[in-house]
């Protein structure tokens, strides 16, 4: 008896999977290239959703927030010391400094895959296999556009990385960005417009035209901006919302920018404000179909912490326990954590936000119940009520009369806040973190302000001023005068329009590169130059300016707040470089690693994807 | 003692004979020596009409000489005279024996005496055999087995140890057989009384060691294998059997375990050091896991399915020599399970049985007491937040103000001075909730180590029957562990069977089967610790039973330990089959052929059902998991063999050619949202309304290997053994699946030589081996590009639905190939002072290359890193053995193992690029993100020194690094200001320089008495407890342990939430455990015959006693945290 397995033969070991699959059976028709630009949409989602939100850190190193988490010393706070290479970089509890980096580049990876493989597929006709490609080159076009604002000079990837290489270098930001925009106007004429029947979710034509305007900005390209930003303006689909819609659309209590930015809202077929939209869903969350937004938990003041909001009894006042929840001896009768949400602190805005930018005291965007300030909540601990205490239902006070301070931790526990924007059912948890909701990447109000910056650069302050106008007085606001127009007021608008939506450092920095670039003088009487960038620049003087945190060096329990000129480029993570054995990339001036910095490439156009070569 | 031997002596007998003598000599020297030796000892004898017995006796007392022969043969009972003055031995012999027939002959100590004449005439009339059996201490041994070989013939002996068989031919030979003994065979040659003294079966130079595919006597051994055997294991008390191998063997690490199941993988082992850079020891890669080897099927099951009572021997093969046969996944070491068969005789049933108990060990450290708890509040509120509120007082306890400090500007420093309930104004200030306020007024605390842990009732029963005739031998046994663990409500379960059955259908064909079954049952879910238990919470709801979901009422952080217990329904069930049948065909000229086939059979359920109760799980109305996985899993084994002996050259040839195919099928649901409720759990998954997954994966992998093992011994102390392997592996099988290995090992038993004259030492061989052995330890597919697939939601035509999300997350190795071990291996196998000394020695140097590592990546490609083989380590070390009879009376006996082992590997190369260094010499590129460098250990710790902590007159410096006073003050060791990677220095190992063992066994009487520590020595590991950051202050509680503040400053630990990112805190890790202590009281026979009971013992035992660990400041050093110490009580009995 002679048992014999297949051992001889050679077919025998060759390996066989069988559930999951290989690029070269997947990757060779729409539908398989499609499925790797989705993952680029999965990819750019995170930006906004989950915990530690990397639109946070976009905030935080910006005028308009701080981090606010004082329970902890990992947060970003003090920058100079904690912002460095080898730090932490990729932490929801740190920074998310290292997501932009690595989920960037990740991003890239799945675009080139399809870039590299468009010719490898079989295609209906040009329009189809164009409408892929576009997409993809807006995606990548997308992540270098923020990276370069963010990083400065990094490496450029123009195609699929198959075998392992470690012999990159740094490339210049500048050419980076006309590569981009080389893309993006091949994008701009082939990608599917919504109205063409692009699905909600997806990239469409717009969202092409509203980035290459960006890019156009970044690249001192202004009639390039004007002419993007027209192209979505003017096309006739898009427009802004001044009219009350969608769910709430007859509750006289509420207004068009609350309806704008209600979570039913968005995905709405009326609404015609909305480009490039995240969608998510309550019910269609498998394998992460759909992420929470997790919006109050990183927005949100931290109002449950035990003690943190006293009455002037001196007793605890607020709780973030469910209604009917029993609390001590009482039960919780004003559910505070489901109409609000559970707040840690972490997107702390600052004062210029809550308090100095808003200068028309009719804007829809700072009016209850849009906006809500700490004493439009009540004291709702049901101890209160066990004690016969007076204050319990009544509104929360930061003072007593005598004036002493009520919070312990005003920096997290006390702050007002965009409710209207800012609030998003999530209806499966105890504490609502933020639950499935739908998020805009680009809204027409955004475009209008990009065309206004355009306008702005070329001096006509005219027209920048009816652009800003028009997002202005749809708020309920007076309009501005041509007078009134620089940087500082487009980016105060920006500020009041686009909290938690923008990258804002991003935005900030690209205004600081043209400033830079062009020499003008600036609102603050400072004029600035790309060769000392890192000394001298207008990010810093922008957040210095605004974020009283790190202008006045307010101190928190683990750090006091800190900014400095280099940081308005972050640091290249020490891992990637050290990983790069075989080539070089650069640091950034002002971080450890910076003195060995050779001259960085450059890309050149050329056939296919053009050249990456030394300069 | 040497006079109750009696033994055929025939100088002219053939060579097998004088063979078989030589190994018997050797061991009865080694057995019976005691006093001092002289080669030249002198004697003086006179007496006249004394029988030969008499002297022989007197010799014996007088000297270190022992006399050999046969009483049937040589007449001692005849009477000389003799007269000798202070003559030497030999002059007394030649005058004892002139006027006799009898002659004799000294080797070494021996004296062997045997008749004139040679062989004696050999009648082949059949006859009636009588004579009684005994052991070595003279007690008679009833129920041995007397067979007459080659026949089915036989009887056991009586109760007074005598048999008789009748009607026997002069040329047929006795086999004598019992439980626990050597079995004994003895040619009749005539004679009509044959007394037997059967000697107990101990590990000696005799024993025969496992080496794959075969076995070979220890004494013929050229690699290095270390063995215990089932003798040892039953004293200890355990039921997972690497707790057994813990501290045991040098050169085999066995990780330390908490769980009431004990450890499962293979890759909680190691033997010798880290070849690989992978450390993922625990997934089912098993980077630098051995191979198990169960019975001779390579095992891929779980450790616990094994039961230890079914063990015979374990024999860890360590160079390459000795695992080149398994070369396939052989350069992580072999571990050998050898499980009991049937032995000659009656049959017999032996029941072992457990019971005891788990508790916390000492080393546990409590959660803070309710006044202390306050106190670190205080110190925590007072260190963080002084920025903000530095009014003097302001956290303490209105009884306990500062001086200066009166009631009245107390409560108005937040605006409290209308406040008459002072205690509320205070406990708010600490962050004391509402809950936690009323419970300090009422003075009511809860202490949560009631809830957090047990004393566990630990069982374990086992039976087993056992026998074998001629035909058959069969070994099954059958056991039940229910094992409660040291956490509340943790049980681990587990019913284990096995089957071994061989039979000899014919004289040239034998085929058997060896099957082992378990049902494990992990289904129990531990009380949670966390540090957000504080003792002023309430467990329960007002109606005293309803838990608390959030016990101090912060629902954010605050669960109650018992949630999980209290709401989940988990069925988390393995079914395990593993199976060898064979057939072994006896050939003629010393062929035999062997076919196995081996099956392997898992079915695994985890079923896990959320309640809807629960307030997690009440908003989705409930939510239901359903996993399960099958394994499917053959190897296919067909081993030539060939063993001949030609004169003084003998020869052992083993050929197998094998194949094997694993399959994995595994399909899992998560839903939620029951409908109409959840009450039906996860046996109703169809009443769930909406999918959270729905995911299957499936796998196949194939192996395939040749391979051939010459053992060649010349002259009984000259061993050669060279093997042969080639190996295929399907992970490698786009290019690579084939990969050869071989080894030569040399031994050289230098003790028989004739020129060896060093006469301490009894025995001394030495060994030489070198090897290459393969590492085929990555993922199924990890040389393939997969795509990852996933979901997304898009709106078209205004309604939501799933896309299809696809990207590649592993970048594809065509040319992934095996990883390669080269290892030489010098070795000692020694007994010195009449083998009351006895060890090994080894030394090795092993070269890994090719290295199957995940190489980092620069991340911008998307990918962190590829599968890839590269660079090289190198590991050396030695292993030092050592075991000692310290006393032997005849009712006392103390005998100590000791072990030292010692492992020190270095990276010599990884990825092969190099960058100029300062001086512009080429150097190759470290890995820093790996924390691996080249000349440097993978186990070398790379991190900020540590120089103690900031205190407040250092406030302005600790400044500068965004530090304060408390925290932990860092080495800036370039001192630019920052902490980068350039101040991280090389401050040690994580892996243990020394590996030391020591156990100590008492016998006096009927008592036994062992003890067994072990302790791991030199090396590092984090303390970062230390930083005091286990909570947050405002919220939760911590360990009871110090910390700083300004008025009490200490050096060591930090305050209260210090500073925590970016470092570790490396503390000398080096312990010392006392691992095992057992008392045995066996009954005594003579009490034990009436009741026909062989054997029964009774045993208290206990593990983990004790742990001394001078320089480590946090729990059990090796768990890291709480550790269990179990204490059992044992009753085992033989029928």
């Amino acid at each position: 008896m002679v048992l014999l397995g297949g051992g001889c033969s050679t077919d025998f070991l060759e390996p066989e999977p069988l559930s999951f699959y290989a690029p070269e059976n997947t990757f060779i028709d729409a539908d398989g290239l499609n499925a790797a630009l989705v993952a680029c949409l999965s990819n750019a989602k995170n930006e906004y959703c989950g915990d530690g939100t990397p639109i946070v850190t976009e905030h935080v190193f910006s005028d308009v927030a701080v981090e606010g988490t004082t329970d902890k010393t990992g947060p970003a706070q003090d920058l100079p010391a904690q912002i460095l290479p080898d730090a932490e970089l990729n932490n929801c509890d740190w920074t998310r400094i290292g997501w932009y980096w690595t989920a960037g580049y990740n991003r890239i990876k799945y675009a080139n895959t399809v870039i590299s493989r468009i010719d490898n597929a079989e295609w209906k006709n040009e329009a189809e296999r164009n409408n892929i490609l576009g997409k993809a080159y807006f995606h990548r076009a997308r992540v270098y556009y923020q990276l370069t604002q963010q990083f400065g000079d990094v490496p450029l990837i123009l195609e699929e990385i198959t075998e392992p290489r470690l012999d990159f270098y740094s490339c210049t930001r500048k050419s980076i960005l006309q590569k981009c925009k080389k893309d993006l106007e091949l994008a701009a004429n082939w990608v599917v417009s919504e109205a063409d029947g692009a699905p909600v979710g997806d990239v469409n034509k717009a969202a092409v035209y509203h980035l290459l305007a960006k890019v156009d900005l970044a690249l001192l390209d202004f009639d390039g901006a004007v002419a993007a930003a027209n192209a979505v303006i003017d096309d006739g689909y898009y427009t802004l919302m001044t009219e009350r819609f969608g769910t709430d659309k007859s509750d006289p209590t509420h207004d068009v920018i609350w309806d704008l930015h209600q979570e039913k809202n968005k995905a709405l077929p009326e609404n015609r404000e909305r480009i490039y939209l995240i969608v998510n869903s309550e019910s269609l969350t498998e394998n992460s179909a759909s992420v929470k937004t997790q919006v109050m938990r990183q927005t949100v003041p931290f109002f449950g912490g035990s003690g943190k909001v006293k009455t002037p009894t001196g007793q605890p006042g607020t709780t973030d326990s469910p209604y009917g929840t029993k609390v001590g001896k009482g039960t919780v009768e004003y559910d505070l954590v489901t109409q609000y949400g559970r707040g840690i602190g972490r997107c702390r805005p600052t004062n210029y936000y809550q308090y100095d930018v808003w200068d028309d005291p009719d804007d829809l965007r700072h009016s209850y119940p849009n906006w809500m300030r700490m004493q439009d909540l009540v004291y709702n601990h049901p101890n209160l009520k066990v004690l016969g205490d007076p204050y319990y239902g009544k509104h929360l006070q930061k003072y007593d009369d005598r004036g002493n301070l009520l919070c312990t931790d005003t920096i997290r526990s006390w702050y007002n806040w965009p409710y209207y924007k800012l609030y998003m059912e999530d209806p499966t948890d105890l504490t609502p973190d933020g639950g499935y909701g739908d998020w805009y990447i680009y809204r027409l109000a955004e475009t209008y302000l990009l065309r206004a910056e355009a306008y702005f650069w070329k001096g006509e302050l005219t027209k920048a001023a009816a652009d800003i106008n028009a997002v202005r007085t749809r708020a309920g606001c007076a309009p501005y005068d041509a007078g009134d127009i620089n940087i500082g007021t487009i980016l105060d608008e920006r500020a009041r329009e686009l909290y938690y939506e923008e990258p804002r450092k991003t935005e900030i920095t690209r205004i600081a590169f043209i400033l830079a670039e062009t020499g003008k003088p600036c609102y603050n009487g400072k004029t600035y130059s790309l060769d000392n960038f890192s000394e001298n620049n207008f990010w810093y003087d922008r957040v210095m300016e605004k974020n009283i945190f790190y202008g006045t060096n307010v101190v928190a329990p683990h750090h006091t707040y800190r900014a400095a000129e280099w940081i308005a480029l972050w640091p290249i993570p020490a891992a990637t470089i050290n990983a790069n054995s075989l080539g070089h990339i650069n640091q950034n001036k002002g971080y450890p690693g910076a003195e060995t910095n050779l001259t960085p490439y450059i890309w050149r156009d050329g056939e296919g994807e053009g050249e990456i070569i030394p300069q | 003692m040497t006079s109750v031997l009696l033994w055929v002596w025939k100088s002219k007998l053939l060579f097998i004979m004088r063979l078989a003598f030589s190994i018997c000599l050797f061991c009865l020297l080694q057995s019976f020596a005691t006093g001092t030796f002289s080669q030249n000892q002198r004697l003086s004898i006179n007496q006249k009409n004394i029988s030969i017995e008499d002297v022989i006796q007197m010799i014996e007392d007088k000297t270190d000489y022992y006399f050999m022969y046969s009483a049937l043969t040589v007449d001692v009972e005849q009477t000389v005279d003799i007269q000798a003055n202070n003559k030497p031995i030999a002059e007394i012999l030649d005058g004892l024996f002139k006027s006799t027939n009898i002659t004799w002959k000294m080797n070494g100590r021996l004296i062997a005496l045997s008749v004139n004449g040679g062989l004696p005439s050999v009648s082949r009339q059949p006859r009636n055999i009588s004579g009684k059996v005994t052991d070595t201490s003279g007690a008679s041994l009833p129920g041995v087995t007397v067979i007459v070989k080659e026949t089915s013939k036989g009887t056991i002996t009586s109760s007074d140890g005598s048999y008789i068989l009748t009607n026997i031919p002069d040329d047929a030979t006795l086999v004598f057989s019992f439980v626990g003994m050597k079995t004994q065979e003895m040619p009749i040659q005539g004679k009509a009384i044959i007394n037997i003294v059967l000697t107990e079966e101990t590990i000696g130079i005799e024993e025969v060691v496992a080496v794959g595919y075969g076995t070979v006597r220890k004494k013929d051994l050229t690699g290095a294998v270390s063995q215990i055997n089932a003798e040892k294991l039953e004293r200890e008390s355990s039921s997972n059997m690497t707790a057994l191998l813990r501290g045991a063997l040098p050169g085999l690490n066995v990780n330390f375990s908490t769980s009431a199941k004990g450890l499962s993988s293979a890759g909680d082992m190691m033997v010798r050091g880290q070849k690989s850079l992978r450390v993922d020891a625990s997934d089912e890669k098993g980077a630098n896991a051995p191979l198990i080897v169960l019975d001779g099927m390579i095992y891929y099951g779980d450790m616990s399915d094994i039961n230890p009572v079914d063990i015979e021997t374990i024999d860890v093969l360590k160079d390459a020599s000795s695992s080149a046969i398994y070369g396939a996944r052989a350069s992580n070491g072999v571990i050998l399970i050898t499980t009991k068969k049937g032995r000659k005789g009656k049959p017999t049933i032996t029941v072992n049985s457990s019971i005891g108990l788990s508790t916390r060990s000492h080393t546990a450290i409590g959660l803070m007491s309710p006044k202390r708890f306050i106190d670190w509040r205080i110190a925590g509120y007072e260190s963080n937040e002084k920025k903000q509120e530095s009014k003097s007082g302001y956290y303490d306890s209105p009884d306990n103000l500062p001086t200066g400090v009166s009631v009245d500007s107390w409560k108005a420093y937040d605006g409290s001075s209308e406040a008459s309930d002072l205690t509320s104004v205070w406990l708010n200030r600490i962050g004391f909730s509402t809950t936690e306020i009323n419970n300090y007024k009422e003075g009511k605390t809860v202490d949560w180590e009631d809830y957090l842990f047990q004393t566990g009732v630990t069982q374990d029963y086992n039976v087993s029957l056992a026998g074998s005739s001629d035909a058959l031998s069969y070994y099954w046994s059958l056991g039940y562990v229910d094992n409660e663990g040291m956490w509340y409500n943790e049980d681990f379960n587990t019913i284990r069977s096995r089957i071994n059955l061989e039979a000899n259908v014919t004289n040239w064909l034998k085929v058997g089967i060896n099957t082992q079954f378990a049902v494990r049952d992990e289904s129990s879910i531990p009380a949670s610790l966390n540090m957000y238990l504080t003792p002023y919470a309430s467990s329960y709801q007002d109606d005293g039973v309803t838990l608390m979901y959030a016990p101090t009422g912060n629902v954010s952080v605050s669960r109650h330990p018992w949630l999980a217990l209290t709401y989940q329904d988990r069925f988390q069930k393995y079914n395990n089959m593993n199976s060898k049948i064979y057939a072994t065909l006896t050939l003629p000229f010393g062929f035999t052929f062997t076919s196995e086939y081996i099956p392997r059979f898992n079915w695994n359920r985890s079923y896990n059902w959320y309640s809807a109760q629960q307030d997690d799980y009440t908003a989705e109305n409930g939510r239901a998991s359903r996993e399960n996985t099958t394994v499917f899993e053959w190897q296919v084994n067909n081993i030539l063999k060939w063993n001949r002996k030609f004169g003084e050259h003998s020869f052992d040839l083993t050929l197998v050619q094998n194949s094997e195919k694993y399959q994995y099928w595994y399909d899992g649901m998560s839903r939620n949202y029951f409908q109409p409720n959840d009450y039906l759990g996860y046996h109703a998954m169809q009443s769930a309304t909406a999918d959270l997954s729905i995911t299957s994966n499936d796998q196949i992998s194939t192996g395939a290997a040749y391979l051939a093992r010459l053992n060649y011994v010349m002259k009984d102390r000259y061993m050669i053994t060279g093997s042969f392997r080639r190996d295929g592996y399907s992970a490698f099988g786009q290019k690579n699946p084939w990969a050869d290995f071989g080894s030569l090992a040399l031994g050289w038993m230098i003790s028989e030589e004739n020129f060896f004259k060093i006469k301490w030492i009894d025995f001394l061989k030495i060994r030489a081996s070198y090897g290459t052995n393969g590492n085929r330890g990555v993922g199924i597919y990890d040389a393939l590009s997969n795509l990852a697939t996933g979901k997304f939601v898009m709106i078209e035509d205004g309604s939501e639905k799933y896309v299809s999300k696809l990207y590649t997350s592993r970048m594809a190795n065509s040319n992934l190939k095996w990883e390669r071990t080269g290892a030489y291996n010098g070795g000692l196998d020694f007994s010195v002072l009449k083998g009351r000394i006895k060890g090994n020695f080894d030394t090795y140097f092993m070269k890994t290359t090719n290295l199957l590592m995940e190489r980092q990546l620069p991340d911008i490609t998307g990918f962190a890193s590829v599968y890839s083989n590269m660079g090289q380590v190198n590991n050396k070390g030695f292993e030092l053995s050592l075991n000692s009879t310290n006393i032997q009376t005849n009712d006392f006996i103390w005998t100590s193992g000791f072990s030292v082992a010692h492992n020190k590997n270095e990276i010599i190369h990884l990825f092969g690029d190099y960058t100029p260094d300062e001086n512009g010499n080429m150097k190759e590129v470290d890995d820093e993100t790996n924390e691996w460098f080249i000349g440097h250990s993978t186990d070398e710790i790379w991190d900020y020194k540590v120089l103690g902590i900031w205190q407040t007159d250092e406030k302005e410096e600790a400044a500068k690094y965004a530090r304060e006073p408390g925290d932990f003050k860092l080495w800036d060791y370039d001192g630019d200001g920052y902490y980068t990677n350039k101040d991280k220095q090389f401050l040690g190992y994580r892996q243990p320089k020394y590996r030391v063992s020591f156990r100590n066994d008492f016998q006096y009487k009927n008592w036994d008495f062992s003890i067994k520590m072990y302790s791991y020595l030199g090396h590092k590991a984090a303390n970062n407890h230390r930083k005091g950051d286990d909570s947050f202050y405002d919220r939760g509680t911590a360990y009871d342990v110090p910390y700083w503040t300004p008025e009490h400053p200490n050096n060591r630990w930090a305050r209260v939430r210090s500073y925590e990112s970016g470092f570790n805190v490396w503390e000398d890790n080096s312990f010392v455990r006392i691992d095992n202590i057992a008392l045995t009281y066996s009954l005594p026979k003579a009490f034990l015959d009436g009741y026909k009971i062989a054997a029964c013992n009774i045993s208290l035992v206990t593990q983990n006693p004790y742990v001394w660990r001078p320089t480590w400041d946090w729990m059990d050093p090796e768990s890291q945290g709480y550790a269990p110490t179990y204490y059992s009580l044992k009753l085992n009995f033989t029928l």
